[in-house]
């Protein structure tokens, strides 16, 4: 019985290497002749053979910095909430309010960002469609919040109850123990908050497939509508299996798969550190 | 300057939240605005008797029953697949495996559970590819690759609830079968597991929230818009959140926009349901922990 | 009730989660003394010590009723009244825990915190105010060299001292104490008591404490708390 369960896991971990070689072996086109990395940096010209995945790359951080951005305001003011800041029992509604948002799904949030919040970016801020990185990013903002939230009141309500005791005996209003002891003494688990954040707003699909216009230039500005690296990869899908234009979803995908591991690691990197300034 | 600080802080954190709660008012607002009109059985069933439909004597054609039905079966075959395969690996990582393995296969497991479901999808699709390549004409996208798939992306939540409820078991519990000569694997099924039922319990309700709702994963490998209903694992099927994504670029006239918004009433429901039914599982663990 | 009485308990009640913890109690004591509080464990001493700085709110639900008038400058208030200014209260009475609890920051940092906190700015007059504290507990000479050290790396004793430094630095008018020794060896155990002797002309001590001669050799009175009664048995 021991050994099935190992067998499990070592299957699972197989399969998450399994995951990367099949990208490897499917995308093989690309790694003629070095190709992998001027497909980073070409423009997508089929017309021309250039099949580069450059403006995927820049719309997909445009749009994850700009909803991490947006968002990091609003999750951080509502963990302060949650965490100290409001009466006790309304602490509570808060933390139910962003479990719920929490299982709202993706596609839902896309679709009523479609109905509701185009409109009002198309008459208000951009002239044409209103599918654009500033759509895109408002709605990820909005998706990302509550698992900012969680991780900030987490770090904030995570810090040791007897400083919290000494902090309140010495007069701190709870403003000022949010902001002289939780915020200092949190933060390595915010910024996992904010790094989740990150890795969630670059990797979902739904919204900016739906949202942000998918055309395919590099954009210059937030009203500029862009692809992200998933969009294309779902974009792309039906294409012929043996062109470069195919290939070019698996550099997607591989990016994609590198910068999970860059989240992971980095995240690791910030629990050591805080494990190892912990005495 | 500091005061400025402390009197503005406040402000920040009320303004943020009203930011939150209005946005979340207004999604929910505007699917139950927009969806009150269809709210009723022929959404799912179109003008076929309910009856008819669910024991498929009778195909619904203008109904969200297909959609619905596959994304049930979707759901449940992956989560067959995945529960067996993740506690076991869970158990592994909790209670057999030595440090530097742990430590090893953990990375590899984070990395899995962040990685974008269209990645998983991706994935998925790959492997289409490659069986394509291996039975040629026998093997294309599909409800059976697509449960693979959706198992691959909820595999990680489910090693992971099981591994961190095995490993907050209080010692003195974990001693107590062992002392009166219990062996490993007893002490496992019959008194670990056991005491974390409800929170290993909570992990896989959210595991199938998380697969019911997942719509990058199936596009890539084998959700179509129409199919009816499955009747073999090698075909293809229709989902709800698909679906929704499809009205939502390709509606032709109000009424399907309408279904639109009454598939996302109902998608919204069903994780509303699912999530607080997990929470709800891990909260009478908690209470029953306190006693 | 005469003039001199300066605490003043009026026909106290208080509940904490669900179970009584004092019935009906009416005091008056006079200001600059010792007062202690003994009896046995889990009949709520620390809680009715948390009622002088209103602390238990922070942690739990409690339903009290009657008043508690103490003199935190500007003559006798009823700290339960709703226009009283948390913050205001727990700078008039500071409090030392039963465990020493420094704050994860440097020595400095520590005794300054409650300064920042009250809205002082950083300077020449609160480097001597941090001295004379320390000074005063007898702490200055041992760790002067080693001010901006994280306050943690203290030996338990030191680190009680430094607390009782940090809660004094405000000048409070009454300073509440929670089995400050139950931690300390008894070395340390006897530097503190002779401490709180010396702080007697500065402040009043409300002193929780379940060691008999802990208390005979301190306290002014001596109250035993049981059954929800606190009872003058010294």
């Amino acid at each position: 019985m021991g050994v099935l369960f190992q067998l499990a896991a070592y299957g699972c971990g197989l399969l998450t290497i399994a995951v990367l070689v099949m990208m490897f072996q499917l995308g093989r086109p690309l790694f003629v002749d070095g190709q992998f990395f001027s497909l980073l940096s070409q423009v997508w010209q089929p017309g021309q053979q250039l099949y580069g995945i450059y403006p995927m790359i820049i719309g997909s951080i445009r749009i994850s910095f700009l909803a991490l951005a947006l968002s990091f305001p609003v999750s951080l003011g509502t963990a302060f909430l949650a965490a100290g800041l409001a009466p006790r029992p309304m602490q509570r509604w808060v933390l139910a309010m962003v479990r719920l948002m929490a299982g709202i799904p993706t596609v839902v949030y896309g679709f009523v960002a479609i109905f509701l919040l185009v409109p009002l970016v198309r008459e208000h801020v951009s002239r044409g469609s209103g599918l654009n990185i500033l759509t895109a990013s408002l709605v990820l903002a909005v998706l990302i919040a509550p698992t900012m939230v969680v991780f900030f009141v987490n770090g904030l309500r995570g810090v040791d109850q007897s400083y919290c005791r000494a902090t309140d005996a010495l007069g701190a209003t709870a403003v000022q123990r949010l902001l002289y002891l939780q915020l200092p003494q949190g933060w390595p688990t915010i910024v996992s908050g904010v790094i989740m954040g990150l890795g969630r707003a670059m990797g979902d699909t739904l919204v900016s497939l739906m949202v942000a216009g998918n055309s395919i230039g590099v954009p210059t500005s937030i009203v500029d509508s862009a692809r992200t690296l998933t969009a294309h990869i779902a974009l792309v899908i039906a294409a012929d299996f043996a062109s470069m234009e195919f290939a070019s979803i698996f550099a997607c995908g591989l990016v994609l798969y590198l910068f999970t591991m860059a989240v992971v690691i980095g995240l690791r990197m910030l629990v050591h550190l805080r494990t190892g300034s912990d005495r | 300057m500091r005061t400025l600080l402390e009197k503005s802080v406040p402000l920040l954190a009320w303004a943020g939240f009203t930011v939150l709660a209005g946005a979340l008012a207004a999604i929910l607002g505007y699917i139950v605005m927009r969806s009150w009109a269809v709210l009723h059985l022929s959404l799912l069933f179109g003008d076929v008797a309910p009856i008819d439909a669910i024991f498929l004597r009778h195909p619904v054609f203008d109904g969200l029953f297909p959609a619905v039905a596959g994304t049930f079966l979707l759901v449940l075959i992956a989560v067959l697949l995945a529960v067996p395969v993740g506690m076991a690996a869970g158990i592994y990582l909790a209670e057999y495996a030595g440090y530097r393995m742990k430590s090893c296969l953990s990375l590899l497991f984070d990395i899995l559970a962040g990685l974008p479901s269209v990645v998983v999808g991706l994935a998925g699709f790959s492997l289409t590819i490659l069986l394509h390549k291996v039975f040629p004409g026998k093997i294309g996208p599909c409800l059976l690759l697509s449960a693979l798939a959706l198992c691959f992306l909820i595999l990680p939540y489910l090693i992971r609830t099981t591994q961190t409820a095995l490993e907050s078991v209080p010692l003195s519990l974990r001693q107590t079968a062992p002392a009166l000569g219990a062996t490993k694997l007893q002490n496992i099924c019959k008194v670990l597991l056991p005491s974390k039922l409800t929170d290993i319990l909570g992990g896989i309700i959210l595991a199938v929230g998380r697969a019911a709702e997942d719509t990058a994963v199936i596009m890539l490998t084998g959700v179509v818009a129409s199919a009816g209903i499955p009747r073999s694992l090698f075909e293809q099927f229709e989902a709800l959140p698909f679906y929704i994504y499809y009205i939502s670029s390709q509606y032709t006239n109000a009424e399907e926009l309408q279904t639109g918004f009454g598939a996302a009433m109902l998608l919204l429901v069903l994780c509303g349901i699912l999530f607080l039914l997990a929470f709800f599982t891990q909260q009478t663990l908690s209470r029953h922990f306190r006693r | 009730m005469n003039r001199q009485d300066k605490i003043i308990i009026d026909k106290l009640s208080f509940r904490y989660r669900n179970r009584p913890i004092l019935e009906d109690i009416s005091l008056c004591w006079r200001e600059k003394q010792i007062i202690a509080v003994t009896g046995p464990s889990g009949t709520g001493k620390s809680t009715f010590l948390s009622l002088f700085n209103r602390l238990w709110e922070e942690t739990g639900d409690g339903r009290l009723t009657g008043s508690i008038q103490l003199n935190l400058g500007g003559g006798l208030v009823d700290i339960y009244q709703r226009q009283m200014p948390l913050a205001t209260l727990r700078r008039s009475v500071g409090m030392v825990f039963q465990a020493p609890n420094p704050l994860p920051m440097s020595i400095y940092k520590n005794i300054t915190f409650p300064l920042m906190l009250a809205g002082r700015k950083n300077g020449e007059e609160m480097t001597e105010l941090v001295e004379r504290v320390l000074t005063q507990v007898h702490l200055f000479a041992e760790v002067k060299d080693r001010l901006k050290s994280d306050a943690r790396n203290l030996s338990g004793g030191q680190q009680q001292r430094l607390c009782l430094a940090r809660a004094l630095v405000l000048e409070p008018k009454i300073l509440l104490l929670d089995e400050p020794t139950s931690s300390l060896d008894q070395e340390a155990c006897r530097k503190l008591e002779e401490l709180i002797v010396e702080l007697k002309d500065q402040c009043t001590i409300l002193l929780v404490s379940h060691y008999q001669d802990q208390v005979q050799r301190t306290a002014d009175l001596v109250y035993e708390l049981a059954d929800k009664r606190l009872r003058r048995v010294g």
